[in-house]
């Protein structure tokens, strides 16, 4: 069903809550094997209900999601189950989502049992994750509290992994984290893309971080793909002007203040009423009277890289 | 030169967790100049929360042995003394936290918290010149339909709108000094950006300083004048933001900023500082940082390195530096 390569795909997907807010709008996105994209855009830009649609748990309400060549919409129970061996989500703070009543053992064995990896498998299975993941077999007799956060936070990526998953979803894996021990995750998981030939979908406000993980970016604003292309075609020039933005709005190091920062101004609006035309329109200094009435199609501007922009063409020349 | 706005001397800050006493801050001296902003970077654990706190005499009560003195606009103050040291409070020196939902009340309008914030210090005004007042600050820290927003109550505000309540309310005392700590840690980059900004301007305002305490170092970058490393409780190095980020002389800052901005950004190799934060229960015999330190020698692992510094302010304790 996907195009031949994804992993996951998201054709024109809706995601619309109970209370009707309409967090997702017509968000079309692909990941391809052995793939890193990430997502971004601040908060209540819909990121993570996009991502959460896409591992079904969250319903769809229009549109389409596939993963590994399945739509997850029409997927019966079993086939979730086998969803979620496909596709595993790391959160923001692991930690606290492992039970501090098993031993590291158990907690590593729970989801393969739920999953039904016959036991004599686990050992196994156990053992080659944690190789991969640098963490001392001796640490299996041992509770949560009793390792380093450090060691935590790699259990909880262990978890994830022992069902073999072709796809991670990390959800800000380094928030929280000093950036002088976020190096040692993101290093973590760029090798155990190699060994395990995983793919990711990052979501993060991290900038810093996408830059440099990822091949390829998405830049969601009030619940839309507003620009989706390979990450340093889109760093280098942001064909949107929200993209900028978000850029220029990122904190590197820039002691000399040799940066313009062209500031973003307001905040997102609610997604109850989102703006006419486009939606990023009463924030956005290139706007005129024609954006605030017709919403941007997505334009490909270039090979696989998609603007929706009325002024694209002069952002991108410039 | 003019005599700082803020000279710290020698604070030390034990905690007394379990039956253990943690060291928090081992001897940290640190001066603020009149209307500069001062960045305090430093990992967690490091105690740059501890230091904001003793600054404002807010320590928890399980903090020990506080000594330290500082001169703060002309007068001394012992920071053991929190009676002293209350009277600054809100009134000269006036901080913001993090998290403004904490420091808010839910069942007041955002008027009324900004009216009484200013009682005590305005008591010939009468409340609608008070209201007055607050509607103007507002303002000043970016807000728009002032008039609306003090009828409003906090949960009608976003983040980004409930710390800019926070930094009016600070501002509204005309402190001479206003502490930031990790102010914008919680909000979107885009927000904390304009909140930055509009910091940065309000200091000419304020008559006054900021201390921004930070994890960002790409923030303090951005936006200080001059920062202050901290690690494990000590001063390790301390200049102008110029000279902090063009030529770091302490290892650890040197390997921080390597972190934060790598000298291979295209690659998928990223840096990282081995190692822990040590425990401050039993502080080591030398250097704090010697356990992690790439370049450590002998002799940091069984001496003090003594401070260094050079005529242009920028000193590290270090004994490469």
């Amino acid at each position: 069903m996907t195009s031949s390569g994804h992993i996951a795909e998201v054709r024109n997907l809706d995601v619309v809550y109970g209370n009707g807010l309409h967090a997702v709008v017509g968000a079309s996105l692909s990941i391809g094997q052995r793939e890193t994209v990430g997502l971004v855009g601040e908060s209540g830009s819909g990121k993570s209900s996009l991502a959460k649609a896409l591992v079904g748990l969250q319903r769809i309400s229009r549109g389409q999601a596939f993963v590994d060549g399945r739509d997850v919409a029409a997927l019966n129970r079993e086939g979730k189950g086998q969803l979620r061996r496909t596709v595993q989500m790391i959160f923001q703070d692991p930690v606290s989502s492992l039970s501090p009543r098993m031993t590291i053992g158990r907690l590593l064995a729970e989801p393969l049992a739920i999953h039904g990896v016959p036991r004599s498998e686990h050992r196994e299975r156990i053992g080659r994750v944690l190789e991969a993941l640098g963490v001392r077999l001796e640490l299996l007799e041992k509770y949560p509290h009793q390792v380093s956060g450090g060691q935590a936070r790699r259990i909880g990526i262990a978890r994830a992994l022992v069902l073999e998953p072709k796809l991670i979803i990390a959800d800000e894996p380094t928030a929280g984290l000093d950036v002088s021990v976020q190096g040692d995750l993101l290093n973590l998981m760029v090798r155990l893309q190699d060994r395990l030939g995983l793919a990711y979908l990052i979501v993060s406000h991290n900038l810093g971080v996408i830059r440099r993980m990822t091949d390829r970016v998405a830049v969601m604003y009030l619940g839309r793909i507003v620009e989706e292309g390979p990450t340093p075609a889109l760093f280098q020039v942001p064909g949107h002007p929200y993209t900028q933005g978000l850029i220029a709005a990122n904190p590197v190091i820039d002691p000399d203040r040799t940066r313009k920062r062209e500031l973003l101004k307001g905040e997102i609006p609610s997604l109850r009423q989102p703006p006419s035309g486009c939606r990023f329109h009463p924030r956005c200094r290139y706007a005129d009277a024609f954006c605030s009435e017709q919403e941007p199609e997505q334009l490909e501007v270039a090979p696989r890289r998609h603007v929706a922009c009325h002024r694209a063409e002069l952002l991108l020349s410039e | 030169m003019a005599s700082p706005l803020l000279a710290l001397e020698e604070l030390s800050v034990g905690f007394r967790v379990g039956g253990e006493v943690l060291k928090a801050l081992d001897g940290i001296s640190l001066t603020i100049p009149s209307n500069r902003i001062v960045g305090v970077v430093g990992e967690s654990g490091s105690g740059k929360s501890t230091v904001a706190l003793a600054l404002m005499g807010l320590l928890p009560s399980n903090a020990t042995s506080v000594v330290g003195r500082m001169a703060f606009d002309g007068k001394r103050y012992d920071l053991a003394n929190r009676v002293e040291l209350e009277r600054l409070r809100g009134d000269r020196i006036a901080m913001v936290f993090q998290d403004p939902m904490t420091a808010l009340n839910p069942v007041f309008t955002i008027g009324t918290q900004l009216v009484d914030a200013q009682r005590r210090k305005q008591p010939g005004l009468r409340v609608a010149e008070l209201r007055e007042r607050a509607r103007v600050i507002l303002g000043r820290v970016g807000m728009t339909d002032t008039a609306e927003r003090l009828g409003q109550f906090p949960h009608e505000l976003s983040g980004g709108m409930r710390q800019r309540v926070m930094i009016a309310m600070a501002l509204l005392a005309e402190p001479r000094l206003l502490i930031a700590d990790e102010a914008t840690t919680a909000l979107d980059v885009t927000i904390e950006a304009q909140i930055m900004t509009e910091l940065e301007t309000l200091r000419g305002a304020i008559e006054g300083s900021i201390l921004l305490v930070s994890h960002s170092l790409g923030l303090v970058s951005q936006i200080c004048d001059e920062v202050v490393v901290l690690y494990a409780g000590r001063v390790v190095e301390s200049a102008t933001t110029h000279d902090l980020f063009t030529g770091a002389r302490h290892p650890y800052t040197k390997a921080l900023i390597s972190c934060e901005r790598p000298s291979e950004p295209e690659t998928r190799r990223f840096r990282s500082i081995p190692g822990s934060v040590p425990r401050l229960v039993d502080r080591p015999k030398g250097c704090i940082f010697a356990a992690r330190c790439p370049s450590a020698m002998d002799r940091c692992r069984s001496e003090v390195p003594p401070w260094r510094g050079t005529e242009s302010g920028h000193g590290a304790a270090c004994w490469l530096a």
